[in-house]
Formats: structure tokens, sequence, C-alpha cells
């Protein structure tokens, strides 16, 4: 049997056992594992697995990954992210729709601490929901907005899946935090813009909420300092050449430790708690890392990768088409599997197709990123929205996705004006170079 | 990871779900609960704040005192790698790894005991190949003295950790694995 037909054998089976529910880490596993005995035999396949495992296991750059879990694990454990929504709530609650525009701010913010879409709507959603209810806010706009505003928190820096997307390219992860920024913020501002608008339109909706005076505002904004240090600290440190990305994570941990000392919220409980979760989601990000590594060598060596990249140029598709038809499939990968599968899924054939026709490698960060957003908020898996109905038991699964539908129109033209100016993603990482 | 729900004690009781792993069975609660969670403490508590310290320590050396150290991303890699690889098998226990469950929730509980004793099988062969190359190679990695260049720290004890992880990570899933094929054996499918 040729190689080539191996390999694409060894993708039927690996796409076959993800289908019926094996873990995706083990499917690639399994398969990887038996095709390289099969194509090298067992001890080379056995050595390139164990050096596989060493090689990734002690990446500094990998490093940024649990060190900035565990900052957004303590940032939300002593509070500091509390502080976020309570005087962005103060400055904008009174708006039409003011809850709904505090809660994708908020969001937002706290993505740039915690880098995590999934903390963001847990900790936001059981914050926010009382709020939404006390104003009567339709329940389809409110769980829409926390479940969709939640995944911001992807492309927003410290964004874990852009370290990771970074670690497995070999791609600089502060150009990808910097490349983030933009199309963060120009998303941010659309969703509120239209919140505001269509509540204003139909106030039962969304309603105002409470108004504060000017002295309480001013006030409040105390509190967006500690997460204001903590951003400057390790997003500065980053972009001021001053650090790694890994070294920042390591002084934003400590920085959050500093914080929950000088606020007298430091608790033991809290720091072993931030520790155990931080482990915990480390192990899982590690076995698929490493296995879908391992799978995409074994590819490489099949000759299938190769022969997909040309299967695909041979079409003749312009890069605009190809990215197009990009936007396609992983609209269809993510109705059935999350973010991370996704990615590590599709990058062995994506990336070396991108490479040809001459993408960069930042800039397809970020629209990854872009269709992790959509794959969050999409049916019928959509991890944000798994994570708001847990928040918000008596709220139905189609309601949620209802709410969502219009920020995923949002999206789909945050990736259509990506595809058009390339430049909202690359502009700001050149300009800091 | 697999949803709530799915593993749920109601959804068991309706069956819905295959019965929950025993942690006393097969191995005992030792084996099965306490060996992983002495594990993850070990990355939590101790590999952790190592590598914070070691790190921050760096940056401060380099920025404050212009003395970096060359040693610290030695040793915090090495520690990288062994917090990785002690935090499997909690994950392992928590059943943290990612799945599609487009099918899978739709499956009765036989299948999906099938199901779960199949990836234990497809999770213990992978770790078991790893597990056996590292202690193929510790005798030569003692022998030739490899280790870390800026500091003293052997190769050898770390590829042992290593090995030692992924022999109770193969022990740890075919636990599992016969667990869940006694379930799918004795299992009502309801659905």
């Amino acid at each position: 049997m040729s190689l080539i037909a191996v390999g694409y054998i060894a993708i039927v089976a690996m796409l076959s056992l993800i289908l019926l529910g094996v873990p995706i880490a083990w499917s690639m596993a399994i398969v990887g594992v038996l095709g390289e005995f099969y194509v090298t035999g067992s001890s080379a396949a056995a050595s390139k697995l164990s050096l596989t495992l060493w090689e990734n296991g002690t990446l500094f750059v990998f490093i940024a990954l649990p060190l900035f879990l565990l900052m957004g694990q303590l940032a939300y454990r002593t509070g500091v992210t509390d502080d976020l929504y309570d005087c962005i709530s103060k400055w904008f609650g009174h708006m039409p729709g003011g809850i709904a525009v505090s809660a994708v701010l908020s969001n937002a913010a706290y993505g740039a601490v915690t880098g995590s879409s999934i903390a963001s709507v847990a900790t936001l959603g059981p914050m926010v929901m009382p709020e939404f209810r006390k104003y009567r806010y339709n329940l389809s706009l409110a769980t829409g907005t926390l479940a969709s505003a939640g995944t911001l928190a992807v492309l927003v820096p410290p964004s874990t899946l852009l370290v990771i997307y970074g670690v497995w390219t070999e791609t600089s992860i502060a150009d990808l935090f910097m490349a983030g920024i933009v199309p963060c913020l120009l998303l941010t501002v659309v969703y509120c813009a239209v919140l505001a608008l269509w509540c204003a339109l139909r106030p039962e909706m969304g309603p105002p909420g409470p108004s504060y005076s000017w002295p309480a505002r001013l006030t409040s904004l105390k509190k967006l300092l500690p997460a204001l240090v903590l951003i400057t600290v390790v997003l500065g440190g980053i972009y001021g050449g001053i650090m790694t990305p890994s070294e920042s994570a390591a002084v934003g941990v400590v920085g959050v430790l500093a914080i929950a000392v000088a606020m007298r919220r430091f608790r033991w409980v809290a720091l072993a708690e931030s520790l155990r979760q931080t482990i915990a989601t480390s192990g899982m990000v590690f076995v698929i890392v490493v296995t879908g590594i391992m799978f995409t060598r074994f590819m490489v060596h099949t000759s299938v990768t190769a022969d997909f990249v040309a299967t695909i140029a041979s079409w003749n598709l312009s890069t605009t088409g190809l990215l197009l038809a990009m936007l396609v499939l992983y609209f269809i990968l993510g109705t059935a599997l999350d973010g991370l599968g996704m990615l590590i899924l599709s990058l062995p054939f994506v990336m070396p197709l991108m490479a040809t026709v001459g993408v960069d490698k930042v800039w397809f960060g970020i629209f990854l990123c872009v269709m992790m957003e959509l794959a969050a908020v999409s049916p019928p898996v959509g991890i944000t929205v798994a994570v708001m109905r847990s928040v918000a038991p008596d709220v139905p699964t189609n309601v949620i996705f209802r709410g969502c539908y219009p920020f995923l129109g949002l999206t789909i033209l945050l990736t259509f004006s990506l595809i058009a100016w390339p430049g909202l993603a690359l502009w700001l990482p050149a300009a800091m170079r | 990871m697999t949803d709530p729900v799915l593993q749920s004690q109601e959804a068991r009781e309706q069956g819905l779900a295959p019965a929950a792993l025993d942690p006393a069975a097969l191995g005992g609660r030792w084996l099965n609960v306490r060996l992983p969670q002495l594990l993850r403490d070990i990355a939590a508590f101790v590999l952790l704040p190592l590598i914070v310290v070691v790190i921050a320590v760096d940056v401060v050396g380099r920025y404050f005192f212009s003395h970096p150290y060359q040693w610290s991303q030695e040793v915090a890699t090495l520690a990288l790698l062994l917090l990785f690889v002690a935090a499997i098998p909690f994950t392992t226990a928590a059943d943290g790894h990612v799945r599609t469950e487009t099918l899978y929730e739709k499956y009765s509980p036989r299948m999906r005991a099938v199901t779960d004793a199949a990836s234990a099988l497809c999770g213990a062969v992978f770790m078991g190949v790893i597990a056996y190359w590292q202690f193929h190679e510790l005798p030569g990695l003692r022998a030739r003295g490899e280790g870390a260049e800026f500091i003293d720290i052997p190769y050898w004890p770390v590829s042992l950790f290593v090995a030692l992880c992924m022999l109770f990570g193969v022990v740890q899933l075919l636990l599992r694995m016969v667990q869940r094929a006694r379930h799918a054996l004795s299992a009502t499918d309801l659905r």
C-alpha cells in the first residue's frame, strides 16, 4: 500500500473515532502511533513519539499557557475581575440596553485578564443575569449577549488559544496578541452599538439600568486600577520588548498575588483552588497538543499533507476564494467541534496550504480565532452557550442560540472585513515592531 | 470534557448513562483517586510555583541587578515537562479530555460504556509506548551523563518520572477500560 493511501486511511480512521465519541487526543494518538508503527517500525515510532513529548513539554514558550491560566484563575478568585463589571455598569448601565452593553465591555476587559471565554461567561453570567432579570430584559437578548460577548476573550490578549496556536505554528505570540487587539476592539464597539441601537428602538427588549451620580462613577474608577495595572504590566512587558510572553505571564501571576495581598483579598484556599484548576486544564491541553503534533508529523511523513495542498492548489482558487472556503469549512467544523479540537485537527492541513498561497501566519491566527468565536456560539454544541445554559437553567438552549444569531452575523461581517482589509489585524504588530 | 448532564445521577437512574466508575473497585481508591490527586498536587503546589518563582527571579535579576540566571530557562522547562505529565492522570480521572458529543450523547448506556472502554484502550496504547521508550532510554541517559547545560540536573530522573507517570496512566486507563467493559456487558439499555 502506498504511503499516501495509508495517510488517507489514517485520516478517515481518526475522524471516525472522533465522531464516535473517542476523546480527540486519544483518537489522534492511537491512529498516529499505529500509523508510525506501520510506516517506520516500532522503535523509530516510539522514539519519535517520546521526542515529540519531550520537545513540546520543554518548550519555553509553552510556559505561557499554564501561567496565563493561573493568572486568570487568581484574578477571578481574588475578585479583581468582579470590580470590572461594577465600574463599567456605573458608567454605561443607564443607556438603552445599558446592562447588556456593560456585559459586553466587561467581557472584553475580563478576557484581557483571564484569556478564557468559558471563564468569562461562567463568572460574569451569575453576576449579570440577576440584573437582566431585575430590569426585565428579553431573556434571549440577555443570554445571547452574555454567551456571545464571552467569546471576545478568544481574541483579546492573553488569549490561551492564541498561545496554543503560536506554540503549534511557531508564530510570535507577541505579534499574535497584538494582532488580536484591533479586531477585538472593533467587535466590542460594534456589539455595543448594535445593542444600544436595538434597545433604543425597542425599549422593551432592554430598558435602561440604574443611573449613578458623577461622583459615584468617578469613585468607581478606582476599582479599575488593579486590572489596568495588571494588563499594562503584562502586555506592556511583552510589547515593550522587555519580557517574553512566558516571563510576562510569570510576572502577571506575581502581580495578581501582590494586588490581592494589597487589597486584603488574598486567601490560601483561593490560591490552592487556582493552582489545582490550572493543572487540570494544562493536562488536557498538553495531551491534545502533543498528540496533534504527533499526528501531523505522521501526516507529513505519508505525504498526505503535500498531496492535500497540491489538490487544493490545482483548483486555482484565488486567495479570497480560498479564505471564504475556509470560512465555510470552519463554520461546519464548529457545529461539531469545540475551538481547541477544531484548531488542532485542522492545522496540519490548513497551515501548509496557507503557506503555499502566502497568507500571513499572524493574520491567519486571528482569522482562526474569529472562527473559534463563531464555533463557540454555533448550534448544536456552542461551548459558551452550554456554559450560559448552566448559568440560566430556566432559559432553553434554542432561546439562547436565538439571542446569539445577531452577534453571529456581526462576527461573520468582521470575518469579511478581515479578508477585505488584512491590515485590521496586521497593522498594529507592524507598527509596534 | 463530558457534558455534566450525561454524568448526572438522574441520567444514571433513568438508564440514560452507564453506571459511574467505582473508585474503590479494581485497584482501589488509592490508585483511582488519591494517586492522581497526589500527582496533581505535586504539579500544583511544587512545580507550578517553582516555574513562577524561577522565571520571576530571572526577570528581576536581569533588570534590577543586571544579573540574569542562565539556568532559569532550563529549570523552568524541565519543571514544565514534569508538570504536564503529572497532570495527565488527574485529567483522565476527572474525565477532562475533550470529546465530540454529537453521537455520544445519543448513545445507549451500553454503547457509551463501549466507547469509554475503547477510548481508555487508545489512551493506554499511547501512554504505554511513551513509558516503554522512556524506560528503554533510561540506562543510556544515565550512562552518558546527559543533563542540563547551565545547571547540574541530569535528565535520567526526569525521564524516570515521565516513565512512571505514563506507566501509571496505562494502569489507570486499563482499570477504567475493564470497568467500562463490565458495564457494557451488564447494562440494560432503556433507550
